[in-house]
């Protein structure tokens, strides 16, 4: 019998078979111990193969760690990461275009190598999840075969160009950018000027700037779509990012003409892979690149590169292309004559539907929850496709996937037959339409249950929908399993992200509420937090804010967002203070589990220990009193006090640290020099702080912060010093609480008497 | 015949009104007390929000186990991954013991649900397209095995074998027995692990 290799020999394009045969050798080498882990981790990052949770090989199980004896034992495919740990295969949809034959093979490899789910990520990616790492050359192939590569999906190179799911049909866009993300896609991918950068690099494109489909400003490189006497080009962002500390993009020019994108592109990259961070991984990103150079700096280096760029032909060729670039309808244009129909398709018709450009088409929007998709569901929509509109899918950035090219008279048959495969949810772009990361199903880092929180959520919203405030409706809700941001948690109306907090000795899941970010205008604005809530009280406390805001906005038409800038924040955090409280394990224990999952939100070894005490300890005291500080600062900052706000988030990071110190120390200086000196003697330099995966980034906060205080004060390095003042504290809540399990577990061990 | 990477599905009785997400417990509960014998267990996932779909799943290094909700047809299925010794039929005699002993358990749940599975009819799922492709000559060939392997173990019985993939769809029957035979029980009386 042939093999997947020799059948599909002839049907991948040879650079990418190629690419896929080093892989397959390096598996085959690595086996063999002849590659080092961490130079073998970026090699598989780089195909898209990424680790996942319980991949070091242990999982507690609600009441111990358990090693999992995988058959391998002990052999690596990357720093304590286990051979045989299931993994997540990340899979490029460049600027989320697919076709029905991509998306039938997308539902046989999820089916023969994954858990038969498609899921789509915020950055209009495929992602399986619980695959073997010795499967992946062959979904390579099989995809490969039909034109999709795995190839630098993950790693620190330039990742999938996404755009707006709306590009050339869009009413509002300047032209179609479908083309140019498609050429710089290909210009870009394994391009030897984008190998040598010390993180990835995202670029998104948008055919508008007031919409937010393609969210250009969160992103290092950003293009929103622009003509000029005629001339096709864009508006080019640089320097955004979400991640812990977000950051707004900067306009670098205000009107590039097209024959420079790619150049431009390529320029940045040199300047990148030279001048960006590559030791400190927390710093490494294009953002805090142009943060520390400047913006006028970054332009003149990026321009003096591009100067000296020895001429390639593919920066133009595509443009001779463009006139024959297009899609074209599927089936004739037509008028949706019977509007009649269930009250859920009635609904659907009213939130699912997207008029289009072109007279007599529409964009069918499907609501995917969670972002999830079976494989069953995907090969019959990829039947239903090839009735209605061809090849004309896109995947989007909150987890969808829209059908464009609808023949408006087809809407009737169109929802019967997704209603029958459960993909006729009403509610595309509502408040029941919930972005949420992996978080702790599959990721390694989450914190809490993202997943289990936006499902949640989902199922309390979705009866209320019809009934809700439109303002309320059309809000927007993103949730991260931890600080990253990966759930885009900064640019909704109301983001979550994953944290824990320990209580009278057992751990609680948290989610700090991030709210006021704007979704619109490209992400226009990021949210603040206002304070962690327990898990379970999320749910009451998005009933209790919307109920606040309608209750309380100026007038009908203020939005969420508008709203929230508008309001002090002490005031908006006095909504929510009913719901930061916990009860006693004892009288209600669900509190200490998470979201869809049993087992206590604790590892193995915690529970309640001889020093797990009733007695709230010194150092948490101070915690939360660091909180508040942090908080003071948000506040200073509404009121435009921004030296104030600044000098708080310091102190509160002092707070924190000092909270800490408070713990080993009876005698503790309230200088700040002395404090932030203890701090990185005792905290910092013996690691003691530092977090599993992002290291000593958050304490680099604080002794930055002491090391060089602001000369002046923007907007922009406040709030960004109180995002790190933030996270810093959050930062020295999981130090005490990793401290105090140390001390559980040699209590345990009999170590302490 | 080097397929190994197949499934059987039991299907659940239609009367019964299940909440799948209520086993989640129940799945964390056989992780914890190791309850499936040679299989490394992983970790249970929730896809209960996905309507067509494969509900709870509880993942094994060696198959994955789930309460599964395929064409809104209930039932627990467990597919092979890993490889196992032996020809086609020994292969399908541990995987049908496997999935009939896991269902077994799941009917006698330590949370104390109700919950009852059609004992007179299974589905055959083969989960590789390159070793069995759904065409007619595999489907002849899988649905002969199957029924030597079922009649070999439960003497002699008159089965129906209902093809129920379509074209673009994994090779899969379902194969049903015309009396009264407890594939389940007869499992547990013969055990081929």
């Amino acid at each position: 019998m042939k093999n997947w290799k020799e059948i599909l020999e002839n049907q991948i394009e040879s650079e990418l078979r190629e690419q896929i045969n080093i892989f397959e050798t390096q598996i085959e080498l690595k086996k063999l111990d002849k590659i080092d882990d961490k130079i073998f981790a970026e090699t598989r990052l780089r195909k898209g193969v990424y680790g996942q949770r319980y991949d070091n090989g242990q999982r507690n199980d609600g009441e111990r760690t358990r090693e999992l004896q995988f058959p391998s034992g002990a052999k690596l495919k990357g720093p304590e990461t286990v051979w045989d740990a299931p993994g997540m295969l990340r899979i490029k949809i460049p600027f989320g275009a697919f076709t029905p034959t991509q998306l039938r093979v997308l539902a046989d490899c999820a089916e023969e190598y994954a858990d038969s789910v498609l899921h789509i990520t915020t950055r209009q990616d495929i992602q399986y999840h619980f695959v073997h790492i010795e499967d992946t050359p062959t979904i390579m192939r099989r995809l490969g075969a039909v034109g999709i590569t795995t190839h630098e999906a993950c790693g620190n190179v330039v990742r999938n160009v996404t755009a707006c799911p709306l590009a050339g049909v869009c009413h509002d866009e300047g032209f179609d950018v479908s083309p140019y993300a498609n050429a710089l896609t290909k210009f870009l991918l394994d391009h030897p000027d984008c190998q040598d950068f010390g993180r990835k690099f995202k670029i998104a494109f948008s055919g508008c700037s007031q919409h937010a489909c393609g969210i250009v400003n969160m992103h290092d490189l950003g293009a929103v779509a622009k003509t000029r006497d005629g001339k096709n080009g864009f508006e080019i962002y640089v320097g955004g990012g979400l991640g812990a500390v977000p950051h707004q993009a900067k306009v670098m020019y205000d009107f590039l003409p097209e024959e420079e994108l790619l150049p431009l592109s390529q320029a940045i990259g040199r300047v990148f892979a030279r001048l960006g961070e590559k030791k400190n991984r927390a710093k490494a990103r294009v953002k805090f690149l142009v943060a520390k150079l400047g913006l006028e700096e970054f332009t003149r280096l990026v321009e003096e590169e591009r100067k000296v760029l020895p001429h390639d032909d593919n920066w133009t060729s595509y443009i001779d292309e463009l006139p024959a670039w297009g899609e074209t309808p599927f089936k004739e244009s037509s008028i949706l004559q019977d509007r009649n129909g269930s009250a859920l398709y009635q609904q659907w018709l009213s939130q699912n539907i997207i008029d289009q450009r072109q007279d007599g088409y529409k964009v069918v929007v499907i609501m995917l929850p969670l972002g999830d998709m079976s494989s069953h569901q995907a090969r019959k929509l990829a039947d239903i496709s090839e009735t209605y509109v061809g090849d004309n899918l896109r995947t989007t950035v909150e987890q969808n996937i829209v059908l464009r090219w609808v023949s408006e008279g087809d809407l009737p048959n169109l929802y019967k037959e997704l209603d029958a495969i459960g993909l006729a949810d009403p509610g595309a772009g509502s408040i029941v339409d919930i972005t949420a990361c992996p978080g702790t199903d599959t990721c390694k880092l989450g914190i809490a249950s993202s997943r289990g929180l936006a499902e949640e959520l989902r199922l309390m919203l979705t009866p209320k929908q019809q009934k809700l405030d439109k303002a309320v409706r059309d809000m927007r809700i993103k949730i991260s399993g931890c600080f990253n941001s990966c759930g885009q948690h900064h640019i909704a109306d109301m983001g979550f992200y994953g944290n824990s907090r320990t209580f009278k000795g057992y751990k609680v899941p948290h989610f700090q509420v991030v709210l006021g970010g704007e979704w619109t205008n490209n992400a226009g604005s990021f949210g603040l937090a206002i304070g962690a809530v327990p898990s379970k009280n999320i749910p009451k406390v998005v009933l209790k804010l919307t109920d606040y805001f309608v209750q309380n906005r100026s007038n009908s038409k203020q939005t969420f967002q508008e709203f929230i800038s508008s309001r002090k924040k002490s005031e908006i955090k006095l909504q929510i203070q009913e719901f930061t409280e916990v009860p006693p394990y004892l009288e209600d224990a669900s509190y200490y589990t998470d979201w869809g999952d049993p087992r206590v939100f604790t590892l193995g070894d915690m529970g309640v220990g001889e020093c797990a005490g009733e007695v709230v300890s010194l150092t948490e005291v101070e915690l939360q009193s660091a909180e508040r500080i942090c908080f003071e600062a948000q506040m200073a900052l509404d009121e435009g006090n921004l030296e104030d706000a600044e000098e708080k988030a310091y102190k509160a990071m002092l707070r924190g640290a000092t909270a800490l110190l408070r713990k080993e120390f009876q005698d503790v200086s309230g200088d700040p020099d002395d404090i932030v000196s203890d701090f990185k003697e005792y905290f910092y330099d013996t690691k003691i702080f530092w977090d599993r995966f992002a290291h000593g980034k958050f304490g680099k906060y604080l002794l930055n912060r002491n090391e060089n205080p602001p000369g002046n004060w923007t907007d922009t390095s406040v709030r960004q010093q109180i995002e790190e003042s933030q996270l810093f504290i959050e930062a020295a809540h999981s130090c005490y609480a990793k401290l105090r399990d140390e001390e559980a577990a040699k209590v345990k061990g009999g170590t302490i008497s | 015949m080097e397929l190994y990477k197949f499934g059987i599905k039991f299907f659940t009785e239609p009367e019964l009104n299940i909440q799948v997400n209520e086993f989640i417990p129940e799945f964390h509960h056989w992780i914890q007390t190791d309850a499936v014998q040679n299989h490394l267990l992983i970790d249970v996932v929730d896809y209960s929000h996905i309507s067509d779909g494969p509900g709870i799943m509880l993942i094994a290094h060696e198959g994955q186990f789930s309460f599964d909700l395929e064409s809104e047809l209930p039932g627990f299925m467990y597919q092979r991954r890993t490889e196992i010794e032996g020809d086609f039929s020994q292969r399908l005699a541990s995987v049908f013991s496997t999935t009939a002993k896991a269902v077994r358990q799941l009917e006698r749940n330590s949370l104390g649900k109700p919950i009852q599975f059609k004992t007179n009819i299974f589905r055959f799922i083969a989960n590789d397209r390159l070793a069995a492709e759904n065409s007619d000559e595999k489907q002849n060939l899988y649905k002969e095995s199957v029924h030597t392997f079922i009649q070999r173990k439960f003497q002699g019985s008159k089965l129906e074998i209902e093809n129920i993939s379509s074209k673009n769809e994994r090779l899969a029957f379902n194969v049903k027995a015309q009396e009264d035979i407890n594939f389940l029980m007869s499992t547990e009386e013969g055990n081929n692990e």
